[in-house]
């Protein structure tokens, strides 16, 4: 049995297991670069013409970037104006886009302040060696530029280093990296709602190609305000795998949204592209920046399609809960009770080919089969405020067979619905959901439809509620 | 004798660098990070009671593990003691273990009722409910009638907001699967259960803002399902209920940009 | 080998069956030689080759999700070009949860079990107490070849629709039974094949340690090794029914829509509804009491033999028998009783009622002291040794010191009030992974060092042998200490990205560390391979003996062939007669008849 060892391979040894360690600091991996793919309807329609989707692919890299490095191309007419989408922050004709106004911009520096209290309070202390920023490879990399440039900035060096982090807005490269992390898995490299853990969630993940947005403040299919984005940013879609990003500062939400605009207006312009070429046979360079700035013009004119109700929210008596049932149950007027049924489960004849209520009779703007909403659970996608339910009512939900219903007019050109019986019908969906023997919002299983319970609306909930809906894309 | 040495000298590295991290983590920040909530400063005692046992313990064996190992494997010619056991040596070592983890389970019973048991929680009302579901928290509030259940209720995604310095009780959901509520720094877990509605209460001294994190695989984002509680004065949470209160009956008009 | 066997049998059996075939001396092929055979030793060295294989492939998920837990969200070698190309080569955070849940479950029931009960139980059994083989032969070979559908499930599990298991190892429901994942089905199929091998190994070993020892050979001189084996089959007959039970209900919950463990009123963000057309009225905690009345004592199978084989491995290469031998069998006794009595401490957090908490703490911190009488007992048996440190040697002291970390560190968890905040963080990991991988593989390499002789006729080198626990024992140490401080700072297990949450940014660095060490520890065992296999075919050759061990297995030829022993044999006493006075060696072999030799000598 040999024991004695020489004494060189076991330095060696004691070499090579440290190596490794000593060697790792400073190792930092990234992630492989990727780019953006065309829709599978685009390359479907482009069949027989490899060029001009190559075109197409070239045009849009050339107006919207890569993942790596998003970034609008300034047309020359934006130049005059002292437009530029790539500057969210600044005002419009100032190089900027003029996405915010004062307040709101007070706002994200009040926010910033509170998110980096302890590196601005290290920089009050001249700690300046000890601000770092964590989990921010970016910011943190450009604070680190400004301490370098200390000597050259001399006396502006403490205003331009609070200035960092107050003022601070990510770029859209830091905001696709933060998408990159945080959102592609479920929403895809190109906004398809087709990233891998897209296949296993169901609602899907909003594919943001389309332009088209289902929870917003805005009528006639306008696209949305940068504050519904938020919206769903910070509340979360309730009743969906979409979480609320709370966590994220308001700077960098913004750059979130700014970011998934992006990735919005690409692939609208993408599908434009592809109708033009189909129409016309050609693809112009003319074509290719005018449908580009018409993209960017229906965001541009979002707010324009606000809306919200001028006046106080009338009470929920137990009489506007009578009207509101009545007209959701009243086909010509509220016409509720048709695909949402007349318990509110979402069963309402309408809605389904079949009896068995297991064949949608609708699909969704993407295309997949969708299921009226059950109202009796409690669970708003796009909020339980009356007001968020006022909009869905109101201008119905964009993407879906939802109607826009308040400012629909009868045979008599009088409005369907004054604001008296919006409201109403508002707050008697709200009551749907009440629970009065214990606490709300219990939720509602899927159990297979055809094991679905009675539906009159009167025997209301009493004890475990086992209805609900399944199916794919609602 | 090369063996010899290196094994010595990996053994004795195991209670000198274990004892060593722990002695340097409270400052690289790899700690508990200070308690804030009134039980938990009686959960940090016993953990250091145990801790002091435990490296006592750690230390004393690891250190006679390394003598023997480094004393008898000198190359001898004669034979090892030929003993079978030594029954005083096995009564003590039996007897003195055993009074000391008696008297550590003992001295855990009094906190685990005084922060778990039904008849310790506060009494009355809950202040919220709490629904954990994939992979969101959502913190339900009763309204103005102070009935869970009814129109009126506030419903706050993301962030739970208290009062400081009182007991605050919440029930704890689940809306599909498992998921436990937790607080570092109220020394605060509990595991949420689909079908039932769990009592929790912690009462917490400082104002603050305190990550809220769920300790149970509850799915593939359960590696981001943070929340906060935000611990602040009873003035600024009856602001915040009223704030929250006009925000539900909002008109939408101040949303305009 | 003689066609007359001598089969030392207790009375009242009789004569085993394939005895009588032997008699007959039917040559067998190389099928039934070495793959499809009767034999526990070929057996044994089946279940080590299969336990070694799937090692490595547990290994390389631990190494992926070190990768991960190190630098999350970025390209991924190897396995981000090959699954995930439209994310940037970046995995998911669903295949995360995959990889844990695979990596816990493989090495649970596809390493360390068929190991140490599979390989040394088989092996070592019947050698021990001077048996020609176990009592029910067949049932053996079944035990082992009920490994293979198993093995077959639970791969099949990565290629089905979702994906293999992803609800962890404990596979709590509702999310094993609502989740897409396929693969969760599979799981369940695969662990109760694993359950019908390791009943047919346990009936296998408790009837031939209890009826088929050499004469002499009483209870109470039986090596630790196969007293802690034999405890350890006793376990297995009485929990695994329970976990089987379980694993079936929670079939019939996703398969048939059965509703033992699914609550009503569930609202789920997934992709098949239909699974959620449950019965309803089911209880989660259900679940979680039934698994863990069998996985607590599955960590018990998981550690007593370790202790059993490491006891026996210290008694040989420090000369001197093990200190206090009937302490050593009550502690284990006691930790396998008090094992079934302990499950709830995983559950203290769980919603379970807490007086049932109270409980369960007591029988938890009871349960130290039997680990902390035999860790004494290991230090007084070096006490007063000659040690000898062989690679066996290196390793059961290895052992011995990370046991005493894995156990010192569950008595935070056996705290109830303490474990509030410690439950699902780093430091269980910690905990788990110093008794599993410091503690029994270090033991199982110890085993391999100690029995590679016997089992195949050749020495392993032994300065690979040091060279391998030098970089095992330190890399071992680097990736597992660190994890409790990882805990304490509150980090919780099962998380994709740590750094998802502002409290956990600074532990970067300990990850970092962490990862680098593991992908050490991985590389490391290439000393272990090499060696292997090198010595397999040019191993200096083995005698009969060349531990100088007094217990029975070096009784037999080296290796031995069918029927073991080439002698009657009768054993005069225990098996730790190491620095005996009564003759010049040092130690007095247990079958070693010595007034015979006296009076031959005469």
């Amino acid at each position: 049995m040999k024991t004695a060892v020489p004494a060189r391979p076991h330095a060696a040894l004691l070499f090579v297991s440290i190596a490794p360690l000593v060697a790792s600091c400073g190792f930092e991996p990234s992630a492989a670069p990727r780019s953006y793919e065309l829709d599978a309807s685009t390359i479907e329609a482009l069949d027989g013409y490899p060029d001009v989707q190559g075109q197409i692919r070239g045009a849009l890299a050339m107006l919207y970037g890569t993942p790596q490095e998003p970034r609008y191309m300034v047309t020359g007419r934006w130049l005059d104006d002292g437009y530029d989408p790539n500057y969210p922050r600044y005002a419009a004709a100032d190089g900027g886009s003029g996405a915010f106004d004062d307040a709101q911009l007070d706002a994200l520096q009040a926010d910033n302040e509170r998110r980096f209290s302890k590196q601005l309070a290290l920089l009050e202390a001249k700690r300046f060696e000890e601000v770092r920023v964590r989990r921010m490879p970016e910011l943190d990399a450009y604070w680190r530029d400004v301490l370098g440039r200390s000597e050259e900035l001399g006396d502006g060096f403490a205003d331009q280093a609070r200035r960092t982090f107050v003022e601070y807005y990510p770029t859209l490269s830091e905001s696709a990296e933060l998408y990159r992390r945080q959102c592609l898995h479920c929403h895809g490299n190109s906004g398809g709602g087709d990233g891998p853990t897209a296949a296993s969630l169901s609602p899907r993940p909003r594919d943001y190609r389309r332009g088209i947005f289902k929870f917003t403040a805005v009528k006639d299919k306008a696209r949305p305000r940068r504050e519904d984005l938020l919206r769903i940013l910070t509340e979360g879609v309730n009743g969906t795998a979409m979480p609320s990003f709370r966590r994220f500062s308001d700077a960098q939400l913004h750059g979130l949204i700014d970011y998934v605009m992006l990735l919005s207006k690409r692939g609208e312009s993408e599908r434009l592209l592809v109708a033009g070429f189909e129409a016309d046979e050609v693809l112009t360079a003319e074509m290719v920046v005018e449908t580009y700035m018409e993209v960017e013009d229906k965001w541009r004119a979002a707010e324009d399609y606000f809306v919200a109700f001028d006046g106080v929210i009338p009470e929920p008596t137990p009489a506007m809960i009578a009207r509101g049932r009545a007209l959701f149950e009243d086909d010509a007027r509220g016409g509720c009770a048709k695909c949402h049924g007349v318990s509110g489960r979402g069963d309402g004849d309408s809605a389904y080919k079949d009896p068995e209520h297991t064949i949608s009779a609708y699909d969704d703007d993407w295309g997949h089969p969708i299921f009226p909403r059950n109202l009796v659970g409690g669970i708003f996608r796009g909020g339980k405020r009356p007001i968020d339910i006022y909009r869905r009512i109101y201008s119905g939900i964009n993407g879906t067979p939802m109607p826009a219903v308040g400012e629909s007019t009868g045979a008599d050109g009088e409005r369907l619905l004054d604001d008296d019986a919006m409201w109403a019908l508002v707050h008697y969906v709200r009551s749907l959901s009440e629970r009065p023997d214990g606490f709300g919002l219990v939720p509602i299983a899927h159990v297979a439809r055809s094991e679905r319970g009675d539906t009159d609306a009167s025997a209301k909930h009493e004890g475990p509620d086992p209805v609900g809906q399944g199916g794919a894309g609602r | 004798m090369i063996t010899r040495l290196v094994a010595t000298v990996l053994l004795l590295l195991v209670p000198v660098l274990g004892v060593w991290t722990f002695v340097t983590a409270p400052a690289n920040g790899w700690w508990m990070p200070p308690t804030v909530s009134t039980f938990g400063p009686d959960i940090d005692y016993l953990f250091y009671l145990i801790l002091w046992m435990v490296a006592f313990f750690f230390v004393l064996t690891e250190a006679i593990l390394v003598y023997s190992v480094f004393v008898y494997s000198r190359k001898r010619a004669d034979k090892a003691t030929f003993s079978h056991g030594n029954h005083k040596l096995e009564l003590l070592w039996t007897g003195i273990p055993a009074a000391l983890l008696l008297v550590i389970a003992f001295s855990q019973m009094g906190t685990w009722a005084k922060i778990k048991f039904r008849g310790n929680i506060p009494e009355g009302e809950p202040l919220a409910h709490v629904w954990a579901s994939q992979f969101d928290w959502r913190f339900q509030y009763a309204g103005a009638d102070g009935v869970f259940g009814t129109m009126d209720d506030i419903e706050n995604p993301f962030e739970f907001v208290v009062p400081v310095g009182e007991d605050v009780l919440f029930n704890l959901h689940s809306r599909d699967v498992l998921h436990s509520f937790s607080v570092l720094e109220f020394r605060l877990k509990q595991d949420a259960v689909p079908g039932m509605s769990i009592p929790v209460w912690f009462n917490c001294r400082e104002t603050g803002s305190y990550e809220l994190i769920c300790m149970e695989l509850c799915g593939w984002g359960h590696y981001k399902m943070n929340g906060r509680v935000r611990v602040v004065t009873r003035e600024e949470y009856d602001a915040w209920i009223t704030e929250k209160q006009a925000d539900l009956m909002s008109n939408g008009m101040e949303e305009r940009s | 080998m003689s066609a007359e066997l001598v089969t030392p049998v207790a009375p009242g059996l009789g004569t085993p069956g394939w005895v009588r075939e032997h008699h007959e001396h039917h040559e067998l092929g190389f099928l039934r030689k070495y793959v499809f055979s009767t034999d526990h030793k070929v057996i044994g060295i089946q279940f080590m080759f299969t336990g070694l294989v799937f090692f490595l492939l547990g290994g390389l998920m631990a190494m992926a999700i070190r990768w991960q837990l190190a630098w999350p969200w970025t390209e991924m070698p190897v396995v981000g070009k090959l699954l995930f190309p439209q994310t940037g080569r970046v995995i998911t955070p669903e295949f995360y949860t995959m990889l844990f849940t695979m990596h816990g479950t493989i090495m649970i029931f596809f390493v360390i079990i068929p190991l140490l009960t599979g390989a040394f139980g088989n092996y070592l059994i019947p050698l021990m107490i001077g048996a020609p083989d176990m009592a029910f032969p067949r049932l053996n070979m079944i035990g082992y070849w009920a490994m293979i559908p198993a093995i077959i499930f639970v791969l099949t599990g990565f290629f089905v629709e979702g994906g293999a298991a992803a609800a962890g190892w404990t596979a709590y429901p509702p999310l094993s039974t609502i989740a897409g994942q396929g693969g969760q089905t599979y799981w369940l199929l695969a662990l109760t094949f694993v359950g019908l091998s390791s009943m047919c190994g346990a009936i296998n070993y408790v009837t031939t340690i209890v009826k088929m020892r050499a004469p002499g050979l009483t209870l109470m001189r039986m090596p630790l090794a196969v007293w802690s084996l034999l405890i350890a089959a006793l376990l297995q007959l009485f929990a695994l029914p329970v976990l089987t039970a379980a694993s079936i209900m929670q079939l019939l919950d996703r398969v048939l829509h059965t509703g033992f463990f699914t609550p009503a009123n569930l609202l789920v963000n997934q992709l098949n509804p239909e699974t959620l057309d449950a019965a309803a009225g089911g209880q989660p905690l259900l679940w979680q009491h039934l698994f863990w009345f069998y996985s607590h004592p599955a960590v018990y199978i998981m550690v007593v033999p370790a202790m059993g084989m490491a006891s026996d491995i210290i008694a040989v290469h420090a000369r001197k028998p093990i200190f206090g031998y009937k302490p050593m069998v009550y502690s284990m006794a006691s930790i396998a009783g008090l094992g079934f009595i302990v499950w709830g401490h995983h559950m203290f957090a769980s919603g379970m009622n807490p007086a049932l908490g109270m409980t369960f703490m007591v029988s938890t911190i009871m349960i130290a002291l039997p680990s902390a009488i035999k860790v004494f007992n290991w230090l007084g048996t070096l006490w007063g040794s000659r040690i000898r440190l062989t690679t066996p040697m290196l390793f059961a002291l290895g052992f011995v010191s990370m046991f005493i970390i894995g156990g010192l560190s569950g008595i935070w968890m056996a705290a109830t009030p303490v474990d509030i905040y410690i439950h699902d963080t780093y430091i269980v990991v910690a905990h788990f992974h110093y008794v599993v991988f410091a503690g029994s593989v270090l033991a199982i390499f110890a085993g391999i060092y100690h029995w590679f002789p016997k089992m195949f006729g050749r020495m392993m080198n032994e300065t690979l042998g040091k060279i391998h626990f030098v970089g095992t024992f330190v890399f071992t140490n680097g990736v597992f200490y660190m994890m409790h401080q990882l805990g304490l700072a509150g980090l919780m297990r099962r998380t994709a990205d740590p750094y998802a949450y502002e409290v956990f940014a600074h532990l970067k660095p300990v990850n970092v560390f962490i990862s680098i060490c593991a992908f050490c520890l991985l590389g490391w065992q290439v000393f272990f391979a090499f060696n292997f296999f090198h010595s397999l075919f040019r191993g200096r050759r083995a005698g009969r003996n060349p531990w100088s061990g007094a217990s029975l297995e070096w009784e037999a030829p080296t290796p031995p062939g069918h029927g073991n022993f080439d002698r009657e044999l009768k054993v005069f006493r225990g098996p730790y007669e190491y620095a005996a006075p009564e003759v010049e060696q040092d130690f007095v072999a247990q079958a070693r008849d010595l007034r015979a030799e006296v009076a031959e000598s005469a």
